[in-house]
């Protein structure tokens, strides 16, 4: 079955319309993509107003501009190629009912249908900068011819490019499928792979890191393609590298085509890998003596949640979030080789939250189909929230006090600073869980939501995490203001009161609003899973 | 005898996942226009056969083909058949009559009439009002029954059908049994997998059971049932429940190679 016209269009018109359903039940993706929008309209503004300055510059002294040219090409060409691959990755090569769609219709038709919806979705928009940056190029260089010269050439970088990440992402899930190794490596690679991003991104390495990858591919046909532009806006350039550039670049697309189509039946067609099954104890030793510890039934209920935190940690998506904070004060340790004197405070806080969403933010939702089972064993209030709280406490402040202290002592801050942070974190942890143990029965997901488009888990409500994220933020409010360097200073100056009284006020404070609202939210979440019905 | 090729035929079928056998060298022959009844324990193999015949995984060894085209063309292959996974191949977000359409598009199926057909058998399912309801609103039994409709819109020669009665009630069983009953009168050939023996016993021309990747028992369900050791009170159950029991059944059996032929009332029954 040769692969038509129709038939693409049919796909691509479908997975379109599918996208579109599936954006409009779900009201904050479709937020999010339009602050994204919003947010890239700057970018986009940039762009334009970059090409009219490059092309007006071009008109007067520029002292490289064969080399500047040739880097905006490779410049288009990367960044295309590395959305292509995470798109690739993430959700394009991962179409929904495949064998129903296989069995129905070449793989190949397949992929030129999902390619047709991607080039609807993305292609287009992209068409329209690239073509009013070509606009503004021309304008700027006072040369007309330029426009759908370097419309066509920034046209077949981007599509070159994004094919090429496609092509990556394809060899990199066949290799997913068919080594075990790399299978069992993937969450590895991928918390490597976005800590290295985010540490090029905030240590301002960016340039260090892509120099030599554009030094590579600049002499190469992809970097020729620039060339065209300049000869386009009448500036001396090489004639046969542009055209060479544009024939290789249009060229790979012809032959990457049956190329990427042959990967893409390997990765549909594969057996996949049948992971072996962990036949032991969803706990180690360690655990267990402390599971050992704990009453039959809570213990039950915490080596449940660790077990499927381990094997879908995608179901923990929200203890990401509270890790962002961390960032800056990581970036700054290392690249002073010193304790950031934040650290302590902003990890206190941040275990605090986190261990709060790990496992007790959905206490009646979580549970999914096993529900009706839970709700009707002996007192399922105290094995289900207790379990919960247990699970999250017991990984949340053994980590989240040993790190503090550990920080607190390497940092500058005093010993006595050090030790009432130690203790305003047990206070913070420990409230943290139970607090968020009504807001998630009062506002619980059930169902198994898209965290990505390929992936669908049972985590909890986005608003019964705002609510807890807000009222954790207020609770542990006294305890990092009585720890933050500057204020506490300032008050001992003006007050006289010490370092170790003031953090001592910020504590109790904090226990207070902690304990208060952690034990109403507690209770409510008893009375919640106690009278529990299902309707 | 006919001249006509077999609907189904494999040679030594062998799938292997890490050089464990899942599908052990089996052999089939399912006559065109026949019911074929596939049985066998959970993990037996039965959906990985019905994989490797369809095209949706190679076989490690052996040889598959449907009307003589042999398993490796796809392309031929995929025109011939008409596929129900156990679970239904739809899509949340379209509803009921956008699915069928939309599979009908891909397989090129001229609109005018497909349109008819479309309502034709929704109105046989009794899925007329729910046609332009999303499939996320659906009960299991209602997304199998457009599974279903999406397997045989293209009036597919050869039809694989895994439990096409899975979650269905009664009624809804019962429509199905009886579309599956006048797919042989139009001369199509069916492949049915299930664990409702009640389903085989009605409509299948033959059963084959797997056990472990192998064919332990073939032939006419009521020379299967005369054969087994419970004797002429037997059922399809007491065989299934004999041959899937313990591997040494095997060694009472008579030769695999004196395999019985699927639709063929003059073939011996045969366990293997």
């Amino acid at each position: 079955m040769s692969v038509s016209w129709a038939r693409t269009r049919t796909v691509g018109r479908t997975e379109l319309r599918r996208r579109w359903r599936t954006l409009r039940d779900n009201p904050s993706q479709l937020l999010g993509i339009a602050l994204m929008v919003l947010f890239l309209l700057p970018a986009v503004g940039v762009l334009v107003g970059g090409a009219y300055f490059a092309g007006s510059a071009l008109t007067g002294e520029v002292s490289t501009p064969i080399r500047f040219a040739r880097q905006v090409a490779v410049g288009i060409w990367l960044a295309t190629a590395v959305f292509g691959g995470i798109r690739g990755y993430t959700s394009l090569l991962d179409p929904d009912n495949r064998d129903g769609l296989l069995t129905t219709i070449s793989h190949g038709q397949l992929l030129a249908g999902l390619f047709a919806a991607e080039a609807t979705v993305l292609g287009a928009p992209t068409v329209v900068v690239l073509a009013l940056a070509a606009i503004a190029f021309a304008v700027g260089s006072g040369s007309l011819i330029a426009a759908p010269v370097v419309f066509i050439a920034a046209t077949l970088l981007a599509a070159t490019g994004f094919a090429t990440g496609v092509g990556v992402a394809l060899l990199v899930k066949n290799g997913g499928v068919r080594s075990r190794l790399l299978y069992r490596l993937r969450t590895v690679v991928f918390v490597a792979g976005f800590l290295a991003y985010f540490a090029v991104l905030f240590s301002n390495s960016t340039a260090d890191v892509l120099g030599p990858l554009i030094g590579v591919l600049t002499p190469t046909p992809i970097g020729w393609v620039g060339e065209a532009a300049l000869l386009a806006a009448g500036v001396a350039a090489s004639p046969l590298r542009a055209a060479g550039g544009l024939v290789v670049v249009a060229g790979g697309l012809v032959v990457g085509a049956p190329l990427l189509t042959r990967l893409a039946g390997w990765l549909w067609y594969a057996d996949g890998l049948e992971t072996t099954k962990s036949t032991a104890t969803p706990t180690d030793a360690t655990a267990g003596r402390v599971l050992s510890l704990l009453p039959q039934p809570i213990a039950g209920v915490v080596a449940v949640d660790w077990t499927r935190a381990r094997r879908a940690p995608i179901s923990l998506s929200y203890a990401i979030y509270p890790v962002f904070i961390l960032v800056t004060p990581i970036m700054e340790t290392v690249q002073t080789g010193r304790v950031a004197g934040s650290s302590p405070v902003l990890v206190a806080f941040c275990g605090a939250w986190i261990t709060g969403a790990l496992f007790t933010l959905n206490v009646v939702g979580n549970e999914g189909a096993v529900l009706p089972a839970t709700v009707l064993s002996p007192d399922p209030a105290r094995a289900l929230i207790g379990g919960h709280l247990a699970a999250g406490a017991l990984l949340g402040l053994p980590a989240t006090t040993l790190a503090v202290a550990a920080l607190g002592v390497a940092g500058p801050q005093s010993l006595a600073s050090v030790a009432t942070l130690t203790v305003g974190t047990v206070v913070m942890v420990g409230c943290a869980g139970p607090i968020a143990t009504g807001i998630g029965a009062a506002f619980p997901r059930h169902e198994a939501v898209s965290v990505s488009r390929s992936r669908k888990a049972i985590i909890p409500s986005t608003f019964a995490f705002v609510i807890y994220s807000l009222l954790v933020s207020i609770v542990a409010l006294p305890v990092l203001l009585t720890h933050t360097g500057l204020i506490t200073h300032l008050v001992a100056d003006i007050l006289g009161v010490s370092s170790i009284v003031f953090g001592g006020v910020g504590i109790g404070i904090t226990a207070v609003l902690g304990v208060a609202f952690g034990l109403f939210s507690f209770l409510y979440a008893r009375r919640t899973v106690d009278g529990y019905r299902m309707e | 005898m006919t001249d006509e090729p077999p609907a189904i035929s494999a040679r030594k079928l062998t799938k292997r996942f890490d050089d464990e056998p899942v599908v052990d060298g089996i052999d089939l022959t399912v006559d065109q226009g026949s019911v074929y009844g596939f049985l066998g324990p959970n993990g037996a193999g039965k959906t990985t056969t019905m994989r490797m015949l369809t095209t949706l995984t190679t076989a490690t060894s052996g040889d598959a083909a449907i009307l003589a085209t042999p398993v490796s063309d796809r392309d031929g292959v995929r025109s011939h058949v008409g596929y129900l996974p156990e679970e239904p191949p739809v899509f949340d977000e379209l509803t009921g009559r956008e699915q069928l359409r939309y599979f009908a598009r891909l397989r090129d199926l001229p609109p005018a009439s497909t349109a008819d057909r479309i309502e034709t058998w929704l109105d046989r399912f009794d899925l007329t009002d729910d046609a332009d309801r999303r499939l996320d609103d659906y009960s299991k039994g209602m997304r199998q029954k457009i599974g279903l409709i999406q397997a045989l819109l293209h009036e597919p020669e050869v039809v694989f059908l895994d439990e096409p009665t899975s979650g269905l009630d009664p009624r809804a069983a019962r429509t199905v049994i009886d579309a599956i009953d006048d797919l042989t009168d139009n001369g199509q050939t069916v492949f049915l997998s299930t664990h409702i023996l009640s389903v085989v016993e009605e409509l299948a021309d033959a059963v084959g059971v797997l056990y472990d990747g192998r064919i332990v028992a073939e032939g006419a369900p009521d020379e299967l049932t005369a054969a087994a050791e419970a004797g002429a009170d037997s059922t399809l159950e007491d065989v299934f429940l004999s041959v899937t029991t313990e591997p040494s059944t095997t060694a009472a059996v008579p030769d695999s190679n004196e395999a019985g032929t699927a639709g063929d009332p003059d073939a011996a029954a045969t366990e293997r």
